[in-house]
């Protein structure tokens, strides 16, 4: 073959290269269905959701809630009717009984000024109706027309009560109920990851044993050991741990445990590839020497490779801690603990101020584990 | 009364879990591909940005290295998953809004490992093509490109093979991909179609891994 018919094929291969990986990305366009006009008109709506995100609920201030009480009776002779007050905060109603579909007018006198007032019914089962919403002037007053729908009729005897309810806040501001709940999620993600990173190091660290060429030998036994090994920690690996998350959750029901189950395999496969390989790559001077003075094999193992493989092993097993902290961040959505379950629930109801505390916490404590990981290894290493 | 009998007619063709395995690989691929390429190509432009030796000339660019720093490292710290389930609520379900988080994700870890090799560039070279006489352009073509491309296509590589392990998964919050699928199947305990999907997963993976690998031999 001569050099130009080589060049020529090489060219030839280079532009059928390029020509594939036009047609995959044209292929992979339609496949993944990306649509930059649907991206932009949802634009509106992705705008208060991210505005809500990146605006979380943490604090909040102490509130005093106020209750005016008026009964009505629906309809007319049901039940006793409101004595009329003059005095101090109250609501009083322009009739002082209706029928159902009537409507009515309710004022409400030297209440909080500039202030609003939520309009409801206690209804004779209990349970409360709300009606309206109402804005008190600068002198505390306020007027508003309701309907009195038909569900407000007495029942066995019982009238409903008309209630204006004020909230005002009192003292200063207090940890969000979202932030409790947070703090706690986040604590659980915390140690979770803290328990696999434990748990995944000290079954991993046998298992690099019987993961590393030098130490399994050349026999045969060695080798299908090695071989097997090898293979099981390969599969696993491929397996990000959200997908066994998933089948733990099911099998040994939600919570936290299923997700340090699964995250504990995953740490195993991936810390047992890393020391096997730090294993691999001991001196074997040490070893030897070791072996000339008659050591046995427990004592050149714990003489010559474990000095060796420590400082390695440790810088590994904080890395991987770090990853296991983000990980167990998202184990929640399938039902795995910590952080993800509060998160996706939030997401669900539509809470995207709380969905935010949640996010914001992730990235703190990621941040401080990526900090404190990096500083503990620069110590180590 | 009535009788029904099935008969076997020809030979083998994919049962309708076999099929929706095949569009959930098929997914899973190209949503890897395209976020990796989109966020590769996005996170250059980031990576200049956050360059401090680019950026740090006056108060304005320092002021705009620490705004892209900043970003860029709460988005590496937020899940491609958690970007999703916000941006399934946005676009609604489907392969775009995995596209989106993990183009996202991308974009901010590649944005600070690119920043980092531009940092990390040997100002010999540029010296010695500016002491020849070459113009700003030639500077970047014979002394910046050579010395930063090897690294940038090495990692983002690299992140195509995390970004491959990631789009298996994006589909548990309605991502797209072989994820979506495979939820549902546990979910449902059709563990067939489970085993099916995982069997899928691990040769997707390893065939990936392993292409990535020939790649980077041969461009690094």
């Amino acid at each position: 073959m001569n050099p130009k018919n080589s060049n020529r094929r090489r060219s030839f291969l280079t532009y059928f290269l390029i020509l594939l990986a036009i047609a995959a990305y044209v292929y992979g366009y339609g496949v993944t269905q990306i649509d930059p006009i649907k991206l932009i008109t949802s634009l509106s709506k992705g705008k208060d959701i991210i505005a809500d995100l990146i605006n979380p609920d943490l604090f909040t201030h102490e509130t005093q809630q106020t209750t005016l009480d008026l009964p009505f009776p629906v309809p007319c002779g049901t039940g006793e009717e409101a004595q009329p007050v003059s005095s101090g905060s109250r609501i009083t109603t322009n009739v002082a009984c209706a029928n159902a579909r009537d409507m009515i007018t309710v004022q409400g006198y030297d209440l909080v000024v500039n202030h609003r007032v939520k309009l409801q019914w206690l209804l004779p089962d209990g349970n409360i109706l709300f009606s309206d919403l109402a804005q008190t002037d600068d002198r505390g007053n306020f007027t508003k027309q309701i309907e009195v729908r038909p569900i407000v009729s007495a029942a066995n005897g019982v009238i409903s009560h008309l209630q204006a309810v004020t909230t005002v806040d009192v003292g200063g501001l207090v940890p969000s109920q979202a932030l409790k709940d947070v703090v706690n999620k986040i604590m659980e993600t915390i140690f979770m990851a803290l328990l696999a990173t434990g748990a995944g190091t000290i079954i991993a660290g046998p298992v690099s044993f019987f993961a590393a060429r030098n130490i399994m030998g050349n026999g045969v036994f060695g080798k299908i050991g090695y071989t097997i090994t090898r293979t099981i920690l390969n599969v696993t690996r491929s397996y990000d741990s959200l997908v066994l998350a998933t089948v733990f959750a099911l099998w040994l029901s939600f919570g936290p445990f299923p997700g340090v189950v699964a995250l504990t395999i995953v740490t195993i496969a991936s810390l047992g590839k890393l020391f096997s390989e730090a294993v691999e790559n001991i001196d074997p001077g040490p070893l030897e020497a070791v072996h000339t003075t008659g050591a046995n094999a427990a004592q050149v193992i714990r003489y010559a490779v474990i000095p060796q493989i420590i400082p390695d092993f440790i810088s590994y097993i904080i890395y991987h801690w770090d990853i296991n902290v983000r990980i167990s961040t998202i184990l929640g959505f399938v039902g795995g603990g910590g952080i993800g379950f509060y998160l996706s629930q939030r997401i669900n109801v539509l809470e995207y101020r709380k969905a935010g505390t949640a996010i914001w916490a992730i990235v703190a404590v990621v941040w401080a584990m990526d900090f404190l990981s990096a500083e503990i290894r620069k110590k180590v290493t | 009364v009535y009788v029904q009998q099935t008969q076997q007619l020809a030979g083998w063709i994919l049962s309708k879990n076999g099929s929706y395995l095949v569009q959930g690989i098929q997914e899973t691929i190209f949503l890897a591909l395209m976020s990796t390429t989109l966020g590769a190509v996005m996170a250059i432009p980031v990576g200049f940005l956050a360059a401090r030796n680019l950026m740090g000339g006056n108060a304005f660019t320092m002021g705009i290295y620490f705004l892209v720093r900043t970003i860029l490292n709460i988005v590496r710290s937020i899940e491609p998953l958690i970007i999703a389930i916000v941006f399934v609520v946005i676009v609604g379900l489907g392969p775009f809004p995995g596209v989106i988080a993990i183009t996202m994700h991308t974009v901010a870890a590649l944005g600070k490992l690119f920043s980092e090799v531009i940092e990390g560039i040997d100002p010999g070279p540029l010296e010695a093509i500016r002491a020849v006489g070459g113009n700003w352009a030639q500077m970047v073509r014979y002394a910046v490109i050579p010395q930063i491309v090897p690294p940038i296509m090495s990692f983002t590589i690299y992140r195509w093979d995390i970004n491959v392990r990631t789009s298996t998964i994006i589909g548990f919050v309605g991502g797209g991909g072989i994820g979506f699928y495979l939820y549902q199947w546990i979910i449902k305990g059709d563990y067939r179609a489970v085993g099916s999907a995982f069997i899928a997963i691990v040769i997707i993976v390893m065939i990936l891994d392993f292409v990535s690998a020939r790649i980077r031999a041969r461009l690094v």
